[in-house]
């Protein structure tokens, strides 16, 4: 044995293969309403994503909370938001003093509010009780819970004596909050029946009060309509409250105990967040009820980025939606055939979604502008792409932000580029300064390339495709660990080793005609020395990638066993890349990486794994070109009526073609990378690249031309050598458990013929030499 | 007349020859003061081994106090360390003044022994293969009121752990023995930072102000204990929105800087809306930014020499091991903190 090159899965590009990655969830989804833009925040722990829910902050930096807000009230406006939030966040017990400089604390005690001054001082010293630090010195002791069993009492306490009613609720919610640390549900319930129930106002302090009020209520249904209500009313406990709604109960129940119309609002609302499937029928029950209500536009955003999950990714990508578990197993049934039909139900769900915006008076919402920029993207999802741009022109003049702009031509770019005849779609101008402004945004340009591509704008797409990848120097800016695309083609069948794409090169690889790579190629050739921003940007990648793209054309003709035209794309290749990537071995200082890359033996004359038998007659140097040039030239040769040395000509004819296959020393002549288990593709000649069936064609032809026995023995060997691998690899196909290998009938006819021979030939190859030069 | 010129002479050339006191051999040493990380950052790793640092004080947790509770640990660290290749530790515990101001003597003996168990506790599970402990430090801004008990404290610690014990010294007690007392521990760390209320002098770096430094170091009596030191590393901006202070960010003050316009010296105008950590900083905000650069360290070494005595052998260290205040310096100029007390 020669080299062992083992396992060489290498790409000659940056993507990665490794061991075990597959795309899932967010990487995946397409989405191109970014519901951060929109002003819904305090509802972000529910945006629409691949991800469970998990908690969030609510509050930014410059949003006032409602308890803090309740004090400034409860100082008549007097002291600053400031100060009261000094005092809540950033001050310990022995901060509350009457020398403190502190806005709201002067105030109480300029009018002698005593009282709260000691409301405060009491909360402050039951901050460390509402956790679950039992042992804080770490020594085992059970240190905390008698301490806040009286902390809880003395407040019952002062919350019964106080006469000040804001005083008494603040008392007895620290009392309730601390019954929950002290896992006491009785008590909770109790606190809560007693004291809250009864009080006029809702206010913050009601709700959070009724938070933990859910966690004590044993009756399901009447849990999950308090949970509801907090869930719209207290923005920080949302996620937490979430946890508790259980959907198990019939949601009707859960309506039975409202008694408001904006009760009943809010119970659609949570449940219809919490789900993920088809939300419609509770977004109109909370339009019923509650019409101008700001969780009525998040619900309908959320609504969105699902539709655009079910609909785009499947479509662009050719990747179930992110949020659908991947059923690895059912992969046998065409996944992709199902997947299709859904994503046009799925467009008619939206336009159900459109049908209810078109019934309702935008005035009657909370958030016009939004509903309208829905409505226009729910028009391109259903592909009415002339109303949508009309719309999206309209929006387009209304003064927002440079971001929702910046969304509304999104959606606009998508929309005309998709409202473009076949054959005849272009990159419009009007789409090219929003590429530009957008042009790290790979799921954006991807899906613009693949509507050119259905449109069969194969050149754009290629380019567009080129661009992408481009943005990990973006990867972790804004958070944005989801800006990458993935996608798969319609001849992908699961058992291919890599059944997606990420580069633009692979694709091509596989996908295009050689008639798609020459358009390609001669559109940057006609456009490369542009100058315009745009052009600037759309060749810059593939404008110095000529070698490759000649390369690859080249290998494209070879497959389709289009000599002279793969010839003629071989000789445009510049020299320096077949130096680079497939002579390195000469320089020998890469080592077994670039094995597999390399033209280290001549293909002609020498056989993986056998000692050398033919004499060599050439000195070319070898690459692609030189390769193919040689072969077309033995072929003449071959096919010369005049030849006298036939026999040795198809002979070497059909070593190259056994070369040139998954088993041969110049399979870089069909393909990219090689893996020893074989990596099955959707290429064109795939059963000739693994089955041999050119060689053996050849090799047949050297038999029936050749003049001794012992000659006849070596070309029926390498024949029955085809065959086994066209043998091997039908069985491969097959899923039957019987490996009952077929007859390999050429070794049958070589052991009848050349009983002598057979056993020296088919043992080893070292006698190849002996039989090759008796062929005189 | 000739004689008392020439004792003019000898007085003047004797009172004008200012000897500058050198630290013939300095310890490298940094404090490590983050509760939230699990390792160093591989930055942090590597000017660590550049400046050949063996000395770290690293804050273990602290101590807060409560009616209810009494005295309780908060922040307490998430550091790892594995490879410590012959670094010595030196657990720091910051104990809040309110701590002495309000516990009893029984509890103060309870809370030297916790601190005690805590810091074994930690040393045992986080810094597997080191060397054993010789030192710990305490940090307390102590005041009159709560003087005796901290010092009270100090001894009990020393008694139960049968360890060194040094503690921070901040510049006011340092200037003031008589009024302060000088705590009973073996050494003590001078902190040259944080000289004054980080709200109220508008016009002065509250971090390190030269001029401020210097009124406390100038003092005709060295201090009764040995001293190591500790300089500042670090730079700050304190918001201000709607002219109310609301909060402090740490961050890589060249990337901020392109957003702010200077007004008058240390504050600056917020130009663009940007979100930095958590903080949305817009258009109108003011930023006090406070920083440090090498030089003003350089001065205020320089003014560390002109007036302290220092002991052979003392320990020089940086506030505080960070990745990002750490990128405002290059390895020279903090190398050059080091050595400039040998010089």
């Amino acid at each position: 044995m020669k080299k062992f090159l083992g396992f060489i899965a290498l790409l000659a590009s940056n993507s990665f293969f490794a061991c075990g990655f597959y795309p899932y969830g967010e990487e995946l989804r397409f989405s191109f309403f970014n519901p951060d833009l929109m002003g819904y925040h305090a509802y972000s722990e529910f945006y629409y994503s691949a991800n469970s829910f998990m908690p969030g902050e609510v509050y930014r930096d410059f949003d006032k909370t409602p308890n803090e807000l309740l004090w400034v009230k409860y100082c008549k406006n007097k002291v600053s938001y400031q100060s009261v939030q000094e005092v809540m966040m950033g001050m310990t017990l022995g901060d509350i003093q009457p020398n403190s400089k502190n806005e709201m604390l002067l105030y109480l005690y300029r009018n002698k509010d005593f009282e709260a001054i000691n409301y405060l001082k009491f909360a402050k010293n039951c901050e460390f009780f509402n956790s679950w630090m039992e042992d804080p010195w770490e020594r085992n002791e059970v240190q905390s819970s008698p301490v806040r069993k009286k902390l809880l009492n003395q407040a019952i306490q002062f919350s019964q004596k106080t006469k000040n009613e804001t005083l008494k609720f603040r008392y007895t919610f620290l009392a309730i909050r601390m019954a929950f640390y002290s896992q006491d549900v009785v008590k909770i319930r109790l606190l809560f029946d007693n004291v809250f129930k009864v009080k006029s106002s809702k206010d913050i302090l009601f709700y959070w009060s009724l938070y933990f009020r859910v966690l004590a209520e044993e009756d399901k249904a009447l849990a999950n309509f308090y949970a509801a209500q907090v869930f719209v009313n207290a923005p920080e406990k949302r996620f937490a409250v979430s946890q508790y709604y259980n959907k198990e109960v019939p949601i009707e129940q859960v309506l039975t105990l409202a008694k408001t119309d904006e009760e009943k609002a809010n119970i659609y609302l949570i449940a219809g967040i919490l789900k993920h499937d088809k939300s419609l029928d509770y977004l109109k029950k909370v339009y019923e009820y509650r019409p101008k209500f700001d969780g009525l536009s998040f619900m309908l955003m959320r609504e969105m980025n699902k539709i655009e999950d079910w609909v785009f990714t499947p479509y662009y990508s050719l990747f179930e939606p992110s949020v659908e578990t991947n059923s690895y197993w059912d992969e046998e049934v065409s996944v992709f055939e199902t997947v299709q039909k859904r994503v046009e139900s799925d467009r008619n769900y939206a336009g159900e979604l459109l049908q209810f915006i078109n019934n309702i008076n935008l005035n009657s919402v909370e958030n016009p502008v939004l509903w309208k920029t829905c409505k226009a993207h729910l028009l391109f999802m259903t592909k009415d792409y002339n109303n949508s741009i009309t719309l999206l022109n309209e929006l387009e003049k209304v003064k927002s932000s440079e971001l929702i702009t910046n969304q509304i031509q999104i959606i606009k770019a998508l929309t005309l580029t998709a409202n473009q005849e076949y054959g005849k779609a272009i990159l419009l101008d009007e789409v090219k300064p929003v590429i530009l402004r957008n042009k790290n945004y790979q799921k954006f340009l991807f899906a613009l390339g693949r509507e050119l591509e259905f449109k069969g704008n194969t050149s754009d797409a290629a380019l567009l495709y080129a661009n992408l990848g481009k943005g990990y120097e973006n990867y972790y800016e804004n958070h944005d660990y989801y800006n990458s695309v993935y996608w798969k083609s319609v001849t992908n069948s699961p058992d291919n080793y890599s059944d997606f794409y990420t580069n633009y090169f692979d694709y091509i690889n596989v996908m295009y005609t050689p008639g798609q790579v020459e358009a390609l190629i001669n559109n940057i050739i006609k456009n490369r020395d542009r100058e315009d921003e745009f052009s600037v940007f759309k060749y810059s990648v593939l404008k110095t990638e000529f070698p490759l793209l000649y390369d690859l054309l080249g290998t494209k003709y070879i497959r389709q066993n289009k000599l002279t035209k793969a010839m003629k794309s071989f000789k445009k290749v510049d020299v320096k890349l077949w130096n680079e990537k497939y002579s390195n071995w000469e320089r020998s200082n890469n080592g077994w990486y670039y094995g597999g890359d390399i033209f280290d033996q001549n293909p002609f004359y020498v056989i993986k794994y056998t000692p050398e038998f033919i004499p060599i007659k050439d000195t070319v140097r070898i690459n692609k070109y030189t390769v193919t040039r040689q072969l077309i030239k033995y072929i003449n040769k071959a096919e010369n009526p005049k030849e006298k040395n036939k026999d040795y000509y198809y002979f070497l004819v059909g070593n190259c073609y056994y070369n040139m296959t998954h088993y041969g020393n110049a399979w870089m002549m069909r393909r990219y990378y090689w893996t020893g288990s074989g990596n099955p593709t959707s290429i064109e000649d795939e059963r000739e690249y693994h089955q041999c069936l050119s060689a053996k064609t050849y090799y047949l032809l050297a038999l029936k031309n050749a003049k001794t026995d012992k000659f006849k023995a070596l070309c029926l060997r390498m024949i029955a050598r085809c065959e086994a691998n066209r043998l091997k690899h039908l069985e491969a196909d097959s899923w039957e458990d019987n490996h009952q290998p077929l007859a390999n009938k050429y070794y049958m006819e070589l052991k009848e013929k050349y009983p002598n021979y057979y056993d020296e030939l088919t043992s080893n190859c070292d006698a190849f030499g002996k039989y090759f030069s008796a062929r005189r | 007349m000739k004689k008392a010129l020439l004792l003019i002479l000898v007085s003047y050339l004797i009172l004008s020859c200012q000897k500058e006191n050198k630290i013939a051999n300095v310890e490298p040493a940094f404090y490590y003061w983050k509760s939230d990380s699990w390792n160093m950052s591989q930055k942090e790793d590597s000017v660590r081994k550049k400046q050949n640092i063996k000395k770290l004080y690293v804050k273990f947790f602290e101590v807060d106090y409560s009616d209810a509770m009494g005295n309780f640990p908060i922040s307490k660290t998430q550091l790892y360390m594995y490879n410590l290749d012959s670094i010595t530790i030196v657990p720091t515990v910051y104990i809040k003044n309110s701590v002495f101001l309000k516990s009893k003597r029984s509890s103060l003996d309870t809370l030297a022994d916790n601190v005690n168990f805590l810091i074994l506790k930690f040393y045992k599970e986080k810094f597997r293969d080191a060397k054993p402990l010789t030192e710990f430090q305490m940090d307390c801004d102590w005041t009159l009121k709560s003087k005796d008990n901290y010092f009270y404290f100090l001894k009990k610690l020393k008694s139960i752990a049968q360890k060194e014990i040094s503690c921070t010294l901040r510049l006011y007690p340092y200037k003031y023995p008589e009024k302060m007392g000088v705590p009973p521990v073996d050494k003590a760390t001078l902190m040259c930072y944080n000289l004054l209320n980080p709200l109220q002098n508008h016009s002065k770096n509250s971090i390190l102000d030269i001029d401020e430094l210097e009124s406390y170091l100038d003092t005709p009596k060295s201090y009764p204990k040995h001293l190591d030191i500790a300089l500042p590393i670090y730079s700050w901006m304190q918001v201000y929105k709607n002219e109310q202070f609301s909060n402090v960010i740490y961050t890589n003050n060249k990337a901020v800087k392109k957003l702010l316009k200077e007004i008058k010296p240390l504050w600056y105008s917020v130009t663009k809306d940007t979100v930095i950590n958590e903080t949305y900083l817009r258009i109108g905000d003011k930023v006090k930014f406070e920083e440090i650069d090498a030089k003003k360290i350089e001065e205020a070494i320089h003014l560390l020499k002109k007036y302290v005595k220092f002991d052979k052998n003392a320990t020089v260290s940086l506030y505080h091991l960070d990745e990002q205040q750490l990128s405002n310096f290059t390895n020279e100029e903090i190398s050059g903190f080091y050595s400039s007390f040998s010089k």
